[in-house]
């Protein structure tokens, strides 16, 4: 069964297809979202409203990309209009700014991931959403260009541009100033100091 | 502070670094050292992030939010993955027993069975085996191949259904001709090699697939094991032995029956596989995929020196072991092998490969040590014990090194990336038995420097990355670690 046809199943209202394209999709799509929003609640929130909308959606689908693919689009979607309506909040209520926007600690508090998300923290939003879709997420170039809709071009420009900034930045970390690890102690360490970093 | 040959400098995309030049001038060159260890950080940051799992009830309340009955998570994801486990076993299991019973080996094969093929001494007996096993060793050419044809891999099934057809009818020529020369025998065990290594290639692409997708790569791998050490049961009393000229029909008829299977249980040309990137990307992920060539090298460390059958057949001979007692010897070390895969299938869930790889490899070692035991005059019962005791060791570092094997192919590369550990790992089989076959030292030296040797491979456990090993199976996270792909 190709994904055209799984969505004409989906879309007909097997429960059971339903089911099974929720069970498939849904640790993807929460992972994605949780780094995205940096919350575990409004990623809950948000791959709620992700599968609900795409379950209302799926008969439009076309079958050009994969459903995994359209999935990421729709979530990317949602994500893009809770943060825009997020932001107008915020110049109302800066100072909660500060205190909800910080790097969680998601996916374990491992020396290369807390690094690694320390400095995908100073990257620019296109960059960090294109790295992260292309090596967390495991979409190809092509996939992600669908995703973010600009030109497979251009996602491989950002990932050579993210890449080379984080090969920076992660120098850096190496020398020490990463906050996952002391200068002193070259062996990873579970000081969890960086649960506190700021998205700047 | 630069360097010319630094992949960031050369513009090059992250892993640029496997290359030995690259590695001695990595040792030399301090920009590059750090570059090399930035991108493994990148690596194995990426790894880490991608086991994030969701909160225990997040499923529940997203179904619930979609309308769908709490309860049909378990229903849906338990049952369909009960099922594509189902038919990942059937398929593997009947394709592994029926290619690997069906694959002339010298000299347990009923294809050289004749005089003319005795040969005396155990070098040239593992020389000739290794030569007749020529294209086990090149099953990545075959990957690439189907890979690399455009729509080919599309076709998988109509592939496996030609190799089983193709083999059974090539396993119908000694009984159509009714005699056999020596050169037609060679010719058609190359060429029955050559078929059925293709129809294994598209097994172990699909036994990786199915067990990235559904999280079962331990019970897979132990599986895949296991079907292969039930055939090399089953080909004695099957008529496959030396001089028994019952295999021919046999084979054929096995064979056409797997491609009847294949085409029931195999997925179909309609399911075509996702692949946006071509053979070129495969190629430069997997030269890229650092946790796959550690996983080829373990393969190498432990195999290379643990095979020495050809050497243990003349010291049985010498210590007056008959033809039968050496067949029953080998039906119990099949069978400890058996037992020790199964067990592995439940141990897999329970215990990390973290523990379960130096623990194998110890074992490994001291299994091995227990050959020694044929140093010098030797009962038969302590002969069975010794192969209970071996069989059982050497079967646990084998199926852990199988599932490690599994988890460490790159997504969209499963059929290239197995392809190229099963090659490893059946070369690595082959020439072992030649080299030990061909050392001139007493046997129970070589015994001790198998041992000592197989140990090596301690050192790459410890650099292995931990998302890949610290895992039991079925645990969130499950699949591969793929390579940063080229961009």
């Amino acid at each position: 069964m190709d994904d055209g046809e799984w969505a004409k199943l989906i879309a007909a209202g097997d429960e059971r297809e339903r089911s099974r394209f929720v069970t498939t999709f849904h640790g993807q799509i929460y992972r994605w979202l949780r780094y995205l929003c940096a919350s575990a609640d409004a990623a809950q929130e948000l791959t709620q409203d992700t599968f609900v909308e795409a379950l209302q959606a799926i008969s439009r689908f076309e079958g050009r990309a994969s459903i995994s693919t359209w999935l990421h689009r729709v979530a990317y979607y949602r994500y893009t209009h809770w943060l825009r309506e997020r932001r107008r909040d915020l110049q109302w209520l800066a100072p909660l700014e500060a205190a909800d926007a910080t790097i969680d600690t998601a996916g374990g508090s491992n020396w290369e991931s807390l690094c690694l998300k320390e400095a995908l923290a100073q990257l620019s939003e296109e960059h960090r959403d294109t790295f992260v879709l292309h090596y967390v997420q495991q979409l190809s170039v092509l996939e992600v260009a669908v995703v973010l809709s600009v030109p497979a071009g251009t996602v491989q420009s950002r990932l050579f541009h993210a890449r080379k900034r984080l090969r920076e930045l992660l120098r850096d970390g190496l020398d020490g100033q990463c906050s996952g690890r002391s200068a002193a102690d070259p062996r990873p360490n579970d000081n969890k100091s960086v649960h506190e970093v700021i998205i700047s | 502070m630069s360097c010319e040959r630094s992949s960031e400098n050369a513009d090059k995309q992250t892993g640029n670094r496997t290359g030995l030049l690259s590695w001695w001038h990595r040792l030399r060159c301090d920009v590059c050292r750090r570059t090399f260890a930035v991108d493994r950080m990148i690596e194995r940051g990426s790894a880490q992030m991608r086991a994030t799992v969701a909160p225990p009830d997040s499923l529940a309340r997203v179904l619930a939010a979609v309308g769908c009955a709490p309860s049909s998570q378990f229903y849906a994801s338990d049952r369909a993955t009960r099922e594509a486990l189902a038919r990942s076993l059937a398929l593997v299991g009947i394709g592994i027993f029926v290619t690997a019973l069906a694959t002339p080996q010298y000299p347990d094969s009923a294809l050289f069975g004749g005089s003319q093929f005795t040969l005396k001494s155990a070098a040239g007996a593992a020389g000739f085996a290794a030569l007749l096993g020529l294209f086990w060793y090149l099953k990545p050419v075959a990957a690439a191949l189907l890979e690399g044809v455009p729509g080919l891999i599309s076709y998988r099934k109509v592939c496996l259904i030609a190799s089983a057809a193709g083999a059974a009818i090539l396993w119908m020529v000694p009984l159509l001709n009714g005699h056999v020369s020596p050169p037609a025998a060679i010719a058609l065990g190359i060429g029955l090699n050559a078929v059925l290594a293709l129809a294994s290639t598209i097994l172990g692409g699909y036994l990786v697939e199915q067990a990235q997708r559904i999280g079962a790569s331990g019970r897979l791998g132990a599986f895949h094991q296991a079907a292969g050490h039930l055939a090399g049961m089953a080909a004695p009393l099957l008529g496959f032995g030396a001089g028994h000229f019952v295999a021919p029909p046999v084979a054929a008829t096995l064979l056409l029956g797997f491609g009847a299977v294949a085409a029931f249980l195999f997925p179909g040309s309609a399911l075509v596989v996702h692949r946006p990137e071509g053979i070129k990307a495969q190629l430069t992920a997997i030269k890229q995929a650092r946790e796959l060539w550690q996983v080829a090298l373990m393969l190498v460390l432990v195999v290379l020196p643990s095979n020495f059958d050809s050497l243990l057949h003349s010291q049985q001979v010498e210590r007056g072991f008959t033809d039968a007692q050496h067949t029953q010897l080998n039906s119990i070390a099949q069978a400890a092998t058996l037992v020790a895969i199964l067990a592995y299938s439940v141990l897999c869930k329970r215990v990390r490969l973290q523990s379960l790889l130096p623990a194998g490899i110890i074992g490994n070692a001291v299994g091995t040590l227990l050959y020694l035991g044929y140093g010098d005059p030797i009962g038969f019962p302590t002969a069975i014990a010794i192969e209970i005791l071996n069989g059982l060791a050497a079967a646990l570092i084998m199926v852990t090194l199988f599932d490690l094997a599994v988890r460490a192919v790159p997504r969209q590369c499963a059929y290239l990336g197995y392809a190229i550990l099963m090659s490893v790992h059946n070369l690595a089989l082959s020439m072992s038995n030649v080299v030990t076959a061909s050392l001139r030292l007493p046997f129970p030296s070589v015994v001790m420097l198998s041992a000592l040797c197989s140990t090596f491979a301690l050192a790459v456990v410890v650099r292995l990355p931990s998302a890949l090993i610290s895992r039991r199976e079925g645990e969130p996270g499950s699949g591969s670690l793929p390579a940063l792909p080229a961009v």
